[in-house]
Parts: structure tokens; C-alpha cells; sequence
């Protein structure tokens, strides 16, 4: 478990943070946040294991382009089925759609470049993590955005919306309460990998205590 | 006409396709090789220009006339993705120390998404020409902040920082920042 950490070279909460800027400008409520993160994290799931199946014959590069055209696949046919189902609020975000293309592949970035160098428990376990991580912060995200732009959350109104408020819907403060939370979520995560590395560390200093109890035993019992 | 304004408008839309972070991800391992920085810029360019102009040409005769322009989106990704595996082999067959920085950085994936970024941002609707006129702005904005970003790292990345933001990468920060102050100063404008 140590030598994966040390040689996993990106942190997965950065990767989930530029994965939400992709939908920064469009997630300014909760209920687009939630649409546009399922939407997400279903055509990630989905396009990631397609892939995988064709791992042994095609390299890294070429499973990374596989993704992008099936996950733009994807969005056009959830582009043709919001056009069917016809409802103004799936109507109103058809345009939205696209920005998804990006956040597929950015969290794809992890499963297909770094898939070698980590054990399977280990990469199945992070790409849920960094997946769900996303959803999670994206809902956040926009929780956050639609209280401080207009004072409501999920339409219900909390606080008194202000005139000054509309900052909230310019791309660069968005960018901005992005990397917050990252900051937030990083140190979340440092703690439990510390911890993790803690653990880990007291294993095998039980395992080298037991070694060495054993050995002295087999001495005793050759003297 | 392109104003003033509008050419600061578009040099800003360059900084956020880097703001974005997806430059951020790949400057994140260039910190010791400018060379790469300006390669990457000019493939960026090279890639930009040509995608978007062979995208027009297809959404005029093709996608507008069929109203089939829901397509347009796996058109781009299927054009982004053969020129970046064109550039790829080009540096692969020309000079290995490039490519061998290409590979580690994963820099096809993430010039793949910036190529879709800014082609998503363009509008095809109007006039080609200043459909590329729009197209250089976006590339030369890019090209300008990834350059001032290769700098900016190579300066911070030795620094102390605070362990709070240790493990996230000092562009992500800087981008942050950054940002903030190009905001005010287009609010000022």
C-alpha cells in the first residue's frame, strides 16, 4: 500500500477539482448541480469500463480518445432523450450537456494513465473515490452558488437575496469557492491517508516484531 | 469589426481555458523544462487552428444545412483527438527527449480536452472568417497565460508553503489569485 502511495503521482482531489470547473459556469443550482453530476459520474462509470475491456490491445492514448467519443456519444444521445421527454427544466439545460465531455475526461485521466502502476483493490477503490468525491463536492458546489446568487437552496429561500449577490454567477469567484473546497477536501484527505500510512507502517512493524520472535525461538530450539 | 474590447475579452477566454485548470494539470510536471512549455504552445496552436477551420468548413456544408448540429460535438472530439495523435507521432518521430516529456506529462489527454475546451467556446454560427479571427485570439490568450504560468511555477515550486496547501499543486493557487485579478481588472475596463 505505501510503495502505491508513493508512487501515485497526482492527487485525486486536484483531479476532481478541475473536473468541477468544467461545470463551474453551468451548475448554479442545486437541482442542475445534481442533474449534471449524475449525469457525470454515470457516463464516467460507464465509459471507463467499456474501455477497460479493451486494455491489452490498445494503449493509453488511444483508450483516453475512446472515452471522449463515448462519452460525447452519450451526451448526445441524453441531448436527443431531454428533447423527447420535452420537461423545461431538462429543456434548459440541453446546452449545458456538453460541458460534461470535459469532467469525463478529466477524471478518466487517473484510471487510464496511472492504471499500472496500482494494484486492482487500489484503483478500483480510487476511481469510486474520485468519482463520488466529484459528485459530492458538485452538489456542494452549487448548494453553495444558488445560496450566495440568489439566497435560496433547492428554490426554498434561506436568506435575503442582495443586489451585491450576482458575483456569484461571475467564472472567476465560481473558480474560486472551486478551489476552497479543494483545499477542504485535500486536507480531509491527507488526514485519512495519514492515518492509512499510520496504520500501515504498525503492520509491519508487527510483522518484523513476530520475525524476529520466531527467529530467536528457532535459536533456542537449535541451542 | 473586432474592438478593443473584444480582443481583451478573448485573450481573457484564453486565460480561462488555462484557468480551467487542464493547462494547470500539465505545467504541473514541466516545472523544469521551458523548451516543453513552448512546444506544447505551439502544437496547441497548430492543433487549434487547424481543427476549428476543417470543424467550420463541416458545420457550414454539413451539420447546418441537415440541422444535424447536436452531432457537432462527437465531430469535434473525433477531430481533436486524430490531430493530437498526428502531433504526437510528429514529436515521437522527430526528437525523443520531447516525446519522452509528452508521455510522462499525459499531455495527449490533456491537450485533447483543452483542443475540446476552445472549440466548444468558439461560435460556429457566424462568418468564417471571424470564426478564426476568435480561434487566434483564444490560442494567443492561451498561449500568453501558459507561458506566464510556466514562469510563475518555476519560481514557486521550490518555496515553503503551508502544509494545509502542500499537496495541492501551487498552480492551482496561483491560478485562483490570478483569476481574481484579471476579474477586477476587466470589471475596471
Amino acid at each position: 500500500m505505501i510503495r502505491e502511495q508513493s508512487r501515485f503521482t497526482i492527487n485525486p482531489i486536484y483531479i476532481v477539482g478541475v473536473a468541477m470547473c468544467c461545470l463551474a459556469s453551468s451548475a448554479i443550482t442545486l437541482y442542475i448541480g445534481i442533474l449534471m453530476g449524475l449525469i457525470t459520474v454515470c457516463s464516467a462509470l460507464l465509459c471507463i469500463n467499456l474501455v477497460s475491456f479493451v486494455e491489452k490491445i490498445a494503449d493509453k492514448n488511444l483508450r483516453a480518445f475512446l472515452i471522449a467519443i463515448l462519452s460525447a456519444t452519450i451526451i448526445v444521445i441524453g441531448s436527443f432523450v431531454f428533447e423527447f421527454i420535452g420537461s423545461t427544466f431538462l429543456m434548459e439545460n440541453i446546452e449545458n450537456l456538453k460541458w460534461i465531455e470535459l469532467s469525463v475526461i478529466t477524471l478518466s485521466i487517473v484510471p487510464t494513465y496511472f492504471e499500472t502502476r496500482l494494484t486492482t483493490s487500489y484503483y478500483f477503490a480510487n476511481m469510486l473515490f474520485s468519482i463520488f468525491a466529484f459528485l459530492v463536492m458538485i452538489v456542494l458546489y452549487s448548494a453553495i452558488i444558488e445560496l450566495i446568487g440568489s439566497g435560496t437552496i433547492a428554490g426554498i429561500t434561506i436568506i435575503k437575496s442582495y443586489s451585491g449577490f450576482s458575483l456569484a454567477y461571475q467564472l472567476f469567484f465560481q473558480l474560486f469557492v472551486i478551489v476552497i473546497l479543494d483545499i477542504i477536501a485535500n486536507f480531509i484527505y491527507q488526514k485519512i491517508e495519514d492515518r492509512k500510512m499510520m496504520f500501515n507502517l504498525q503492520v509491519e512493524r508487527y510483522k518484523l516484531h513476530i520475525k524476529q520472535v520466531l527467529f530467536r525461538k528457532k535459536e533456542d530450539k537449535n541451542d | 469589426m473586432i474592438s478593443g474590447f473584444m480582443i481583451f475579452t478573448l485573450l481573457i477566454l484564453g486565460n480561462v481555458m488555462l484557468v480551467n485548470g487542464f493547462g494547470a494539470l500539465a505545467l504541473q510536471r514541466n516545472k523544469n523544462n521551458y523548451w516543453f512549455v513552448l512546444l506544447n504552445c505551439f502544437c496547441m496552436m497548430i492543433i487549434m487552428l487547424s481543427c476549428s477551420s476543417l470543424y467550420g468548413v463541416i458545420y457550414i456544408f454539413l451539420l447546418e444545412p441537415f440541422n444535424v448540429e447536436a452531432l457537432g460535438i462527437i465531430v469535434i472530439v473525433l477531430l481533436a483527438g486524430i490531430a493530437n495523435f498526428c502531433v504526437l507521432e510528429i514529436i515521437k518521430l522527430t526528437n525523443k527527449e520531447m516525446y519522452y516529456y509528452y508521455d510522462i506529462t499525459y499531455s495527449y489527454v490533456i491537450n485533447l480536452a483543452l483542443t475540446i475546451a476552445m472549440m466548444l467556446c468558439v461560435n460556429f454560427k457566424q462568418s468564417f472568417l471571424n470564426m478564426i479571427i476568435e480561434v487566434c485570439f483564444i490560442v494567443l490568450g492561451y498561449i500568453l497565460v501558459s507561458m506566464l504560468f510556466g514562469l510563475i511555477y518555476r519560481r514557486l515550486h521550490n518555496q515553503k508553503v503551508s502544509r494545509l496547501l502542500r499537496p495541492v499543486p501551487i498552480t492551482i493557487t496561483t491560478m485562483a489569485v490570478l483569476s481574481m485579478i484579471i476579474y477586477a481588472i476587466s470589471i475596471s475596463i
